[in-house]
C-alpha cells in the first residue's frame, strides 16, 4: 500500500472512532439524566423514560455494529502495514 | 604437557577458555589467579587430584558478566571442595544437581544464584532457594540437614519437606538456637504431625513419584501457597489436590492443550465457589452457577438439575409468545455502553501500534550534509549557527561520533541524538535526545514512541557494534544518555537507571567556532540507556 493510501485509510478510521466515542458518551449522560429522573417521577414519567431508553438501546446497537466494523478495519489496516 | 606450574597464568587478562590435555598430571596453585576473562575450562579425562587446587588457582578468576562454567566431566571430580570459598564456584558446582547435597556452607550463595538452578525433582528449586535465603539460616549444618532430606525425600514426600523448607516449623517453640543435629529431624516430625492433623487421607494420596507433569505442578503450587493454605480447611486442601488437573485445564486457554499453567490460589477459590456441589458437569454448570448463591445442599441442586433435564426432554417452549418480550433495563443500556467503550479502547491500541510504527531509525550517515543542520530540524542548537555547533561538526569529522534520526512516516527526520562511542573504554554516550516539538505537541504518545526508537537503535547498535568488534579494543557495556533541562524526552528518560558512575563526556566544545565553552548535556546527569547483560 502506498504511503499516501494508508495515511488516508488510517485518518478514516480515526474519524469513525472519534465520532463513534462521541456518541457513546452522548448516550452516556442522557442516561445517567434519565436515571436520575426515572427516580422522581409518577407512573406515566416512567413509561415515557422507559420508551426512550428503547430508542438509545436500538441507537447503541448500531454504534456497537460500527465499532465492530471499524475495529475490524483497523486490525486489517495493521496487517497491511 | 602434566603439569601446570604454580601462578603460570597468573593475571593472564586476556585468557579467555582453556582446553587441557588428558595427560595432565598436576595442577599448580593459583595457576588461573586473577584471569579476569577466563570464561570456560574444559577438561578430558584427567586424572590430577583438583579437589584441593581448584579453589586456589580459580580464585578471582570471574568473568565481569559472564558465568563461570566447569564441565560435567570436571564436576564430578569435584567432591571434595564442599568449602567453596568462591562464590563463582558454587554456582558452577551447583549447576550440576545431583552434588546439591554436599552444600555445606550458605555464606557464599547469593540472590544471583537463584537463576542457575533449573527444576529438581518435581521441585521448584527456584522457591527453595529463595526460601532459604529468605529465613537467613546461618547454621549450615542444618541447612544442609534440611537439603539432604529434601534430596533424598524429594520423591516421596515434598509436602512435608516444603513445609520443612518454608519455616513453618520457625514459629513454634522449638528453639532456633540450638545446634542440635537432630534439629532437622524433630521439626520434620512436627510438621509432619502437623499436617497429619489437616487430613490423614489427604497425605496419604499424594503421590509425588512423578517428576513432571501434574504432580510437579501441584508441588510447586502447594509450596507456592503454603502460608495461606495452612490455615485452609482440610477439605479445600484435598479438593485442590483431587481437582487439580480439572482446574488446571480450565485456567488454560484452550482447555489445556495449550501450555498448562498451574492454577493460582484465587483461581481455586473461585472455583470451589462455584463447584460446591458434586458431580457439576459442564452441562450442569449453569445451573450450580445460579443456584450456588443461594443454597449449599447437595440436595437441592440435585433437585435443581432434575427440573431442568425435565424441561428439556419434555421440549417446553421458552415462551408462550414466539419471542422474548421484555423493556430494556438501564443495565442493559449500561453494559451496552461499556462494550462499546471497550470496543473503542481495543480499536484506539490497535491505531496506536499503527502509529507506532511511524517512526524509523538510522544513523545518519557520516558524510550526509544534513549532519550539519539537524538542529533546525529538531528545534536544538545542533547546527552550524547554534551554540552547539561543535556537536553538529563533531558529527562529521570525529569516527567515534554519529548521529542517530528518528524520522517519520513522510521520512522526515523529527529528533536526533549524538553517539560518541569511547573505543578505548567500552562505553557509548548520546548527548541528548532531541525532538522537534511540532512531533510531541502532534501527539502526546509520539514522545514515548521516539524514546522507544531511541533506545531500540542503541541496542542494536551495541549489539552490531559487539559483533564486528575486533581484539584492539573491548566491548560495549554500556550506553548512558545525558538527561538536562534540554533533553526533549527528559520525563521519559528520568525513569531509566541513572548511570552509577558519571562517564568523562566527550569534549565537543573542540570543534566549535561560535560558543567554544558550550560541551552538550552529558556533562551533569547521566541516565543508562543500554548496558550489557
Amino acid at each position: 500500500m502506498e504511503d499516501k493510501q494508508f495515511v488516508e485509510l488510517y485518518e478514516k478510521v480515526v474519524d469513525e472512532q472519534n465520532d463513534i466515542m462521541e456518541k457513546t458518551s452522548a448516550i452516556k449522560k442522557q442516561v445517567q439524566d434519565l436515571e436520575k429522573q426515572y427516580q422522581d417521577a409518577d407512573q406515566t414519567k416512567k413509561q415515557e423514560i422507559v420508551e426512550k431508553l428503547e430508542q438509545l438501546d436500538s441507537v447503541l446497537e448500531d454504534l456497537e455494529q460500527r465499532s465492530i466494523k471499524n475495529a475490524k478495519r483497523a486490525n486489517k489496516l495493521k496487517s497491511l502495514k | 604437557m602434566t603439569k601446570i606450574d604454580e601462578f603460570c597464568f597468573y593475571n593472564c587478562k586476556n585468557l579467555k577458555t582453556v582446553q587441557l590435555p588428558s595427560t595432565l598430571k598436576h595442577f599448580g596453585k593459583h595457576c588461573f589467579y586473577c584471569c579476569d576473562n577466563l570464561s570456560e575450562i574444559s577438561l578430558v579425562n584427567t586424572d590430577c587430584n583438583l579437589g584441593e587446587v581448584l579453589p586456589s588457582s580459580f580464585s578471582y578468576a570471574r568473568k565481569e558478566n559472564g558465568r563461570f562454567y566447569l564441565y560435567r566431566d570436571m564436576c564430578s571430580r569435584l567432591d571434595n571442595l564442599i568449602r567453596f570459598e568462591h562464590p563463582r564456584l558454587i554456582e558452577c558446582y551447583l549447576n550440576n544437581w545431583d552434588n546439591f547435597k554436599y552444600i555445606q556452607t550458605l555464606q557464599n550463595i547469593d540472590s544471583d544464584l537463584v537463576s542457575y538452578y533449573g527444576d529438581v525433582k518435581g521441585l521448584s528449586s527456584q522457591d527453595i532457594v529463595k526460601t532459604i535465603l529468605s529465613k537467613n539460616l546461618k547454621n549450615y549444618k542444618l541447612l544442609k540437614k534440611q537439603l539432604d532430606y529434601m534430596y533424598y525425600d524429594a520423591y516421596k514426600e515434598p509436602f512435608i519437606t516444603l513445609c520443612e523448607i518454608s519455616g513453618v516449623f520457625e514459629t513454634q517453640s522449638i528453639s532456633q538456637k540450638s545446634n542440635n543435629i537432630d534439629y532437622a529431624q524433630k521439626s520434620r516430625e512436627f510438621i509432619k504431625e502437623k499436617i497429619r492433623k489437616y487430613s490423614k487421607k489427604c497425605l496419604s494420596n499424594f503421590d509425588f513419584k512423578a517428576t513432571s507433569g501434574f504432580k510437579k505442578d501441584f508441588a510447586d503450587f502447594l509450596f507456592k501457597n503454603f502460608d495461606v493454605l495452612k490455615d485452609k480447611p482440610t477439605s479445600f486442601i484435598k479438593g485442590c489436590y483431587e481437582m487439580f488437573e480439572e482446574v488446571q485445564k480450565s485456567h488454560t486457554t484452550n482447555k489445556g492443550r495449550c501450555r498448562q499453567l498451574a492454577p493460582t490460589m484465587e483461581y481455586f477459590e473461585k472455583y470451589f465457589d462455584r463447584n460446591k456441589f458434586v458431580n457439576v458437569t459442564p452441562k450442569t454448570q449453569h445451573i450450580s452457577d445460579v443456584i450456588g448463591k443461594y443454597y449449599s445442599k447437595q440436595k437441592i441442586f440435585d433437585r435443581a438439575v432434575n427440573i431442568v433435564n425435565k424441561n428439556k426432554k419434555d421440549k417446553i417452549p421458552k415462551n408462550i409468545l414466539p419471542d422474548d418480550l421484555k423493556q430494556t433495563a438501564f443495565s442493559e443500556i449500561k453494559e451496552k455502553i461499556q462494550k462499546i467503550e471497550a470496543l473503542n479502547k481495543n480499536t484506539l491500541e490497535t491505531l496506536n501500534d499503527i502509529a507506532e510504527n511511524k517512526f524509523t531509525y538510522e544513523f545518519l550517515r557520516k558524510d550526509d550534509v544534513l549532519n550539519l543542520v539537524l538542529g533546525k530540524l529538531c528545534n536544538c542548537c545542533a547546527h552550524l549557527d547554534g551554540v552547539g555547533d561543535g556537536i553538529a561538526v563533531s558529527a562529521m569529522i570525529n569516527p567515534n561520533i554519529q548521529n542517530l534520526v528518528i524520522r517519520n512516516d513522510k521520512n522526515e527526520i523529527v529528533a536526533k541524538a549524538t553517539l560518541y562511542v569511547n573505543r578505548k573504554q567500552g562505553y557509548g554516550l548520546c548527548n541528548s535526545f532531541q525532538v522537534n516539538d511540532d512531533v510531541l505537541h502532534e501527539n502526546t504518545l509520539n514522545g514515548k514512541t521516539i524514546f522507544e526508537m531511541f533506545k531500540k537503535a542503541l541496542t542494536k547498535f551495541a549489539e552490531q557494534y559487539n559483533k564486528t568488534q575486533t581484539r584492539l579494543y573491548p566491548k560495549l557495556k554500556i550506553i548512558n544518555v545525558g538527561n538536562s533541562t534540554f533533553n526533549s524526552l527528559s520525563e521519559y528518560v528520568s525513569k531509566e537507571d541513572i548511570a552509577e558512575k558519571l562517564l568523562k563526556p566527550f569534549n565537543f566544545a573542540k570543534y566549535s567556532l561560535i560558543v567554544p565553552g558550550y560541551d552538550g548535556d552529558a556533562d551533569k546527569e547521566q541516565f543508562t540507556i543500554w548496558r550489557e547483560l
